[in-house]
């Protein structure tokens, strides 16, 4: 299978799977591989299950037979048009100019206006003769062809197939060569029926004017038989030429090597400015479509692609867990509690600030000055090694009556500060408060969370429950 | 790892964000355990961001450091006798670590430190800095490795910034960033990786690599979500459902007509989701508000006037061409007659390719139901809406993404009426409609094209 199958596979392959990436991809030889080698592998293994090679064999098939019959049914039209033209009655004469000019001009508009639609590539591909070669391969399909739509994505594919094929570069010159094709083939069908009805009939050449003189002709006729002349076939010398003009008189044998090589000369001017453009055209569209085919590649900025490119070359890859969990012991596990209703602060009490914002630390000395005013001095903001000390040692010397710590609700509790919490209420039997200021900004389920944590850290900490007290205060700002 | 490959230990105190970080960088919304509470991760775990076959950069989520202040008061106590470095104070812990079982979570935090080229150190802006965070970070510094302070939740913790700032420059940590991972913003992932080349001299070269293939990476995927964008806005714009003129008809098509349209807008947005990597229960539930409207082909406007003069000129050529083939068949004979006669052909022919179901439609009593402008409006700015949403959300955002859009303060692109005088008059490129040409697939692509770059500029715009 070609690169160019390939990559027509690949885009089956899309075609049926839509949008993004939906069939499992098999395992495929990833170490260093490329997207575009991994792509190919998938949709080559995909097709086993798709059936979607043979389609395209058969669309391909399809195209060629079709080109085939239209090439054949050119053929003829080509043989008929000389003989219907040219040999209609015995003993006919021909007028040369006017039978290369049939021969000729339209040749000559179609070449003129291929190049036209040649030139701007959308035209030629995405326009009428496009459409016309889809409708022919349709209707031949749908007539010839009823089983093979029973493929689940025929139609689809088929669109697929014939769109890639006949769209684009390579719509553009799949149909510059059927149209230099169909071109040849009339050509060919002419010659050799030209070759057939000179060889049977007797001709005369003659030409006419109305308007043009002799010298005219004469130089018309002379650039004509330059290239054959050149090649050294037999062509038509001024006298003849002279001596062809409607009217003039020959004699027998003149006739007869009059006769001989303007039969040359309009067969080698079919051969040398009809078929062989064409041939050669043929071939260079040829060339170029191959060229084309070859380099065909895939969108790979489409959705699709960008999609199966994760999942073919991953830029992620997991590790895995390098150190596990190996114990749950000493972990801050957090349960599910609700806020309950907390009890009244006592009258008197030493107060404890724990991690707190400077706004959070001016809310708390506000609401010890309220509470407890005589105990503001002793307010204490705990937030590292030196102050924790501090207050341990200064809680066995105390004589308060409670002990109110102060922290913030949207503050996640965590193992160190139960850790410290947990020294404190191991260092005096004096019943501990936990006082959650809240500054209301808090989405309700994360106040919910928060308050289940703080909850789970005074059960944790031997702190009672009712002893959790809510302090709403809107001062402060958002943070924490 | 391979030797190539660089590896960077993701810690930070407990709750900080730094699983999220974790995947918001690797765009992975499943990779770890997120939660609104501490101790959530309990082991190192790791992912790889790959940079080619042999290269690679790990980043390893570690659990948050509960209790630094604990942690450092033990680690200052070694070697009180002789100065030594950090380094052999991590050592001699860990060495020692059967002493401590409590610690046993700070043990894997400094085992991944030891064994990783760079650090990022995640820090919630929301918080103040505290004892226990300046403990933090006098340990990671003992580690002896680069440290980069990630400064997460910028968005809400905007006063903290100075006093972080202030503290990390104390302890002479200066190359930090913002990255918020639920405002994500794509320029300032690509600042972490910068800075890590600031850090590690001899990886530039690799992490520039690297920087390149995120920036394709990211570019390709806004790209390709646009083009689904401007896909859709195709297929709506130039929808049109056949209907006999009865109050009956018009109301059956219209709902159908809404139900396509939506179908098409969710199918949109499941190939944009997929896209992004989110998942599909981040979406807040909007429905595309259809409304209908009779479209009424206007034969005289100037854009229609336009578009049927360029269609005349090229089927005049076109049927001159088939009057040439004409001649072809006849031999001749009837060469120039035939051209002129293809010619007038080719333009009817084109009168008829375009207009004739409009006509018939007339003529029949029939009428076209298609969106209206507003709804196209809608289905414009709330796909907008969600492209833009989708570019500045972290994989570790939970918030649900709603991408209902008021009717005020929206600028539509400057060629919007041209674009749908345009696209409604090609009803043939809405594989919505049922006569969608395959063979005008390549103008219909150049549209989409079109407007695919005006999304991208509009969005990178803001």
């Amino acid at each position: 299978m070609s690169l160019f199958q390939q990559r027509l596979l690949a885009e089956g392959v899309r075609t049926v799977e839509g949008d993004y990436p939906t069939l499992d991809s098999p395992s495929l030889g990833k170490a260093g591989a490329e997207f575009e080698t991994l792509l190919l592998q998938r949709a080559q293994h995909l097709d086993g299950q798709l059936q979607i090679s043979g389609l395209f064999s058969h669309f391909k098939a399809l195209t060629k037979k079709l080109f085939i019959l239209l090439s054949v049914l050119v053929l003829l039209l080509g043989a008929s048009s000389v003989q219907q033209l040219f040999f209609s009655e015995q003993g006919t004469q021909i007028n040369f100019f006017w039978a290369f000019v049939l021969f000729f001009i339209p040749n000559l508009f179609a070449l003129f206006f291929w190049l036209l639609l040649f030139l701007h590539p959308r035209l030629l591909s995405g326009g009428w003769l496009a459409r016309l070669s889809l409708f022919l391969l349709k209707t031949v399909e749908k007539r010839l062809n009823p089983q093979s739509t029973q493929h689940a994505h025929f139609w689809a594919l088929y669109r697929c197939y014939f769109k890639i094929n006949l769209s684009g570069a390579i719509g553009r010159y799949q149909l510059s060569y059927m149209t230099h094709l169909l071109w040849l083939s009339y050509f060919c069908g002419a010659t050799l029926m030209l070759v057939i009805m000179l060889a049977t009939h007797q001709v005369d050449f003659i030409w006419q004017t109305s308007i043009l003189s002799l010298n005219d002709f004469q130089g018309l006729t002379q650039l004509l038989a330059y290239i054959p002349d050149l090649l050294g076939l037999a062509v038509p010398t001024p006298e003849q030429i002279q001596q062809s003009h409607l009217g003039a008189v020959s004699g027998l044998v003149d006739a007869q090597n009059s006769r001989l090589v303007w039969s040359s000369l309009l067969i080698s001017s079919l051969l040398i400015y009809g078929l062989l453009p064409r041939f050669l055209l043929l071939l260079l569209m040829e060339f170029l479509l191959t060229k084309k085919k070859r380099k065909f590649s895939l969108n790979f900025s489409n959705p699709y692609y960008v999609q199966l490119r994760l999942q073919l070359v991953p830029n992620v890859t997991s590790l895995g867990i390098s150190d596990p969990d190996s114990s749950q012991k000493n972990a801050f596990a957090p349960g599910r509690y609700s806020a309950i209703a907390g009890a009244q602060l006592p009258s008197s009490f030493y107060p404890v600030a724990i991690e707190l914002s400077a706004a959070q630390l001016i809310e708390c000395t506000k609401h010890v000055t309220q509470y407890a005013p005589d105990n503001i001095k002793y307010l204490k903001h705990i937030c590292d090694f030196q102050s924790q000390q501090f207050l341990l040692n200064e809680l066995l010397t105390i004589e308060s009556q409670a002990i109110v710590l102060y922290v913030s609700l949207s503050r996640v509790p965590d193992r160190g500060l139960l850790a410290f919490i947990n020294s404190l209420t191991q260092v005096t039997a004096q019943p501990f408060y936990l006082l959650l200021m809240d500054n209301g900004q808090m989405q309700a389920a994360q106040a919910s969370q928060r308050h289940s944590d703080w909850y789970t850290l005074a059960a944790q900490a031997n702190i009672m429950l009712e002893n959790v007290i809510q302090f709403k205060s809107n001062q402060y700002p958002e943070g924490r | 790892m391979n030797k190539n490959s660089l590896s960077v230990a993701v810690v930070g105190h407990a709750n900080a964000g730094k699983t999220s970080l974790m995947r918001t960088l690797l765009r992975d919304t499943e990779f770890g355990d997120v939660a609104d509470q501490a101790g959530t991760t309990r082991h190192v775990e790791g992912s790889a961001l790959v940079i080619d076959e042999s290269n690679s950069l790990a980043l390893f989520d570690t659990p948050g450091l509960e209790d630094s202040i604990r942690l450092q008061h033990i680690l200052s106590r070694y070697f009180t006798d002789k100065s030594v470095d950090g380094i052999e104070r991590l050592h001699y812990f860990l060495a020692h670590i059967a002493d401590y079982p409590e610690f046993e979570q700070e043990a894997k935090v400094l085992r991944a430190l030891l064994s990783s080229d760079l650090i990022f150190y995640v820090i919630d802006l929301r918080e103040p800095v505290l004892g226990k965070y300046r403990d933090e970070l006098q340990i990671l510094s003992y580690a002896a490795k680069p440290i980069i302070p990630v400064l997460n939740f910028t968005a809400q913790g905007g006063d903290n910034l100075a006093q972080w700032k202030a503290q990390l420059a104390r302890l002479n940590f200066h190359a930090l960033v913002s990255f918020d991972n639920v405002h994500f913003n794509f320029s300032d992932e690509i600042k972490i990786y910068q800075k890590m080349q600031t850090l590690l001299a001899d990886k530039e070269s690799l992490l520039q690599k690297f920087i390149v293939q995120r920036q394709c990476q990211w570019e390709e995927r806004f790209h390709a979500a646009s083009e689904i964008v401007a896909n859709l806005f195709i297929e709506s714009a130039c929808v049109r459902f056949k209907t006999a003129n009865t109050d009956q008809e018009v109301e059956q098509t219209t709902l159908k007509l809404q139900q396509v349209v939506r179908k098409a807008e969710n199918r949109a947005v499941r190939q944009l989701l997929k896209l992004y990597q989110f998942r599909k229960e981040d979406l807040a539930n909007s429905q595309l508000p259809v409304e209908q409207d009779g479209w009424q082909l206007d034969l005289f406007s100037v854009d229609n006037l336009q578009e049927f003069g360029i269609k005349l000129t090229s089927d005049i050529a076109k049927g001159a061409g088939l009057g040439v083939a004409i001649d072809l068949v006849t031999a001749g004979m009837t060469l120039g007659a035939a051209a002129f006669t293809g010619g007038v052909a080719g333009a009817l022919w084109g009168v008829k390719k375009r207009y004739y179901e409009e006509i018939e439609a007339k003529i029949k009593g029939c009428r076209y139901i298609a969106l209206n402008d507003v709804t196209l409006q809608v289905l414009w700015l709330r796909q907008l809406k969600l492209l833009d949403l989708f570019q500045k959300r972290g994989h570790a955002s939970f918030d649900k993404i709603d991408y209902q859009v008021s009717n005020s303060g929206h600028l539509l692109p400057k060629n919007w009426s041209k674009w749908l005088r345009q696209l409604r008059s090609h009803p043939n490129w809405s594989s919505l409609n049922k006569n969608m040409r395959e063979a005008e697939d390549s103008k219909r692509q150049l549209f989409a094209d079109k407007i695919s770059s005006e999304i991208v500029n509009g969005l990178t715009k803001l």
